[in-house]
């Protein structure tokens, strides 16, 4: 009861900051959105050259200090790492890429769909059919394998990157880019985007919010706790839209978006299916950086890279829509992850099968 | 006033394998995200009965899976709840 009432407070929180930031200056429809945050970094520290989404966001680093400082003081930071860091790499570049394709993360297509932006329809039941591919193998026995307590120091390693960040973006030097037009040239003003992070690590540290694990509890165990998180931003979004007259209904012509159809189911079938596999969504990923887990850390360093990848390579959707490379991608992607997938079940069960093989002959 | 029993599980493969293997049995049961007073990661726990823990503990563990911890919440409204870890002796 008392998780449930936190857990939609927590969501709603999300939704109506989301819309504060479009107020204030952030691109429409992307008050939140981790992936695309997360590349506007990479972009910021010129690992890729896409000049109109270049800017250190300090969401993002909002959120992991947030979860970070609420961690240490509720004694749940926890430094641990080591369960397979080079496949947790690769997941974080598969969910980016399949959010480069659809043009945001999971909470990005909840806002966009309060927005009234329909693409986001037809990318919601990719995204759960994605999440379902997922749950496949996680009732197979999928796993990346049980992580290992570590020196403090590795976790430390997330937060104070977060510092530096900030650092850098107040400082200003001549190597950190700044789109001068584009989604990158638009924020809302530091205080604000930098306390929205802060507050919503916070609340997403206490409540564990998460937009994979909301549809994976549902369709593993019929749970609904993480969804009412995840319908309460979509509710109080959906509501600051209409009452700002930020609710524009349509396919043509959204904002940072486009309507081929098949590439957003897919693309976001991607982001659901990597997401199980790594645990978490992007906006979680950022959370349990800052409660210490160097896994999580590895994963968003992935989606980082991965958002490199994807327009240093011309791969990554846009209002044009997606090109026959970035089509490639994503297939390419699904067949990674069915690698990743079935790779760690049959490890699993072959290891547990010598278990207790091993079990019967002692 | 409410109190439940709990069990943890390393891995969402075991907390899967736990619900299969109590599918069949005579006990109620059902299978949650971890909660938060326990831990803050996001696993699944199952919550049970506190009469029929031993039993049940018993039974997954004959299926030899692997299991994380047992916890008694009481659950008073709106206050945070209190947690007691029960531990078993091997």
């Amino acid at each position: 009861m008392r998780d449930r009432l936190f857990i939609i407070i927590a969501g709603a929180v999300v939704g109506l900051l989301a819309v504060i930031l479009v107020m204030q200056g952030n691109p429409v429809n992307m008050g939140f959105c981790i992936a695309c945050f997360i590349r506007d970094i990479a972009g910021g520290l010129g690992l890729h050259r896409a000049a109109v989404v270049q800017f250190l966001r300090p969401e993002i680093m909002g959120l992991v200090i947030g979860a970070f400082i609420t961690a240490l003081y509720v004694r749940e930071f926890k430094a641990t790492g080591g369960s397979s860091p080079v496949l947790r790499f690769a997941l974080g570049m598969l969910m980016m890429a399949g959010a480069l394709i659809f043009l945001g993360c999971p909470l990005r297509m909840v806002l966009r769909l309060a927005g009234g932006d329909w693409n986001a329809l037809v990318a919601l039941p990719g995204y759960v059919v994605g999440v379902w591919l997922g749950t496949l193998f996680l009732r197979r026995g999928f796993t990346l394998g049980r992580s290992q307590e570590q020196s403090p120091v590795n976790g430390y390693a997330g937060p104070f990157l977060a510092v530096v960040l900030i650092i850098l973006l107040i400082a200003a030097p001549a190597f950190i880019f700044f789109s001068e037009e584009g989604p990158g040239s638009m924020s809302a003003p530091l205080i604000l985007t930098l306390g929205a992070g802060l507050l919503v690590g916070v609340l997403a540290q206490r409540t564990r919010l998460c937009t994979m694990g909301a549809i994976r509890d549902i369709l593993l165990f019929k749970d609904f706790h993480l969804f009412y998180g995840l319908a309460a931003i979509f509710v109080i979004a959906l509501i600051g839209n209409l009452f700002t007259g930020q609710f524009m209904p349509g396919f043509a012509g959204q904002p940072v978006a486009h309507s081929d159809s098949i590439w957003n189911f897919l693309g976001m079938t991607v982001v659901g299916l990597a997401a199980v596999l790594a645990g978490g969504c992007p906006m979680r990923q950022l959370i349990l950086t800052g409660e210490g887990q160097g896994d999580a850390l590895i994963t968003v360093f992935g989606m980082a890279a991965g958002a490199a990848f994807m327009h240093n390579f011309g791969l990554a959707g846009s209002p044009a829509g997606v090109s026959p490379a970035g089509q490639w991608i994503v297939i390419i992607s699904l067949v990674v992850l069915t690698v990743i997938g079935f790779g760690n079940t049959a490890i699993r069960s072959r290891s547990t099968a010598q278990n207790s093989e091993q079990a019967k002959a002692s | 006033m409410a109190e439940s029993c709990y069990i943890t599980f390393p891995t969402t493969y075991y907390a899967i394998r736990a619900e299969s293997v109590l599918k069949t049995q005579p006990y109620s049961f059902k299978m949650i995200p971890v909660p938060r007073s326990i831990s803050s990661s996001c696993g699944t726990a199952m919550r049970c009965h506190c009469e029929d823990l031993a039993a049940i503990r018993e039974i997954l563990l004959q299926n030899s899976l692997e299991l994380e911890g047992f916890y008694r919440l009481e659950e008073i409204g709106l206050r945070v709840p209190e947690v007691e870890e029960i531990h078993f002796d091997q």
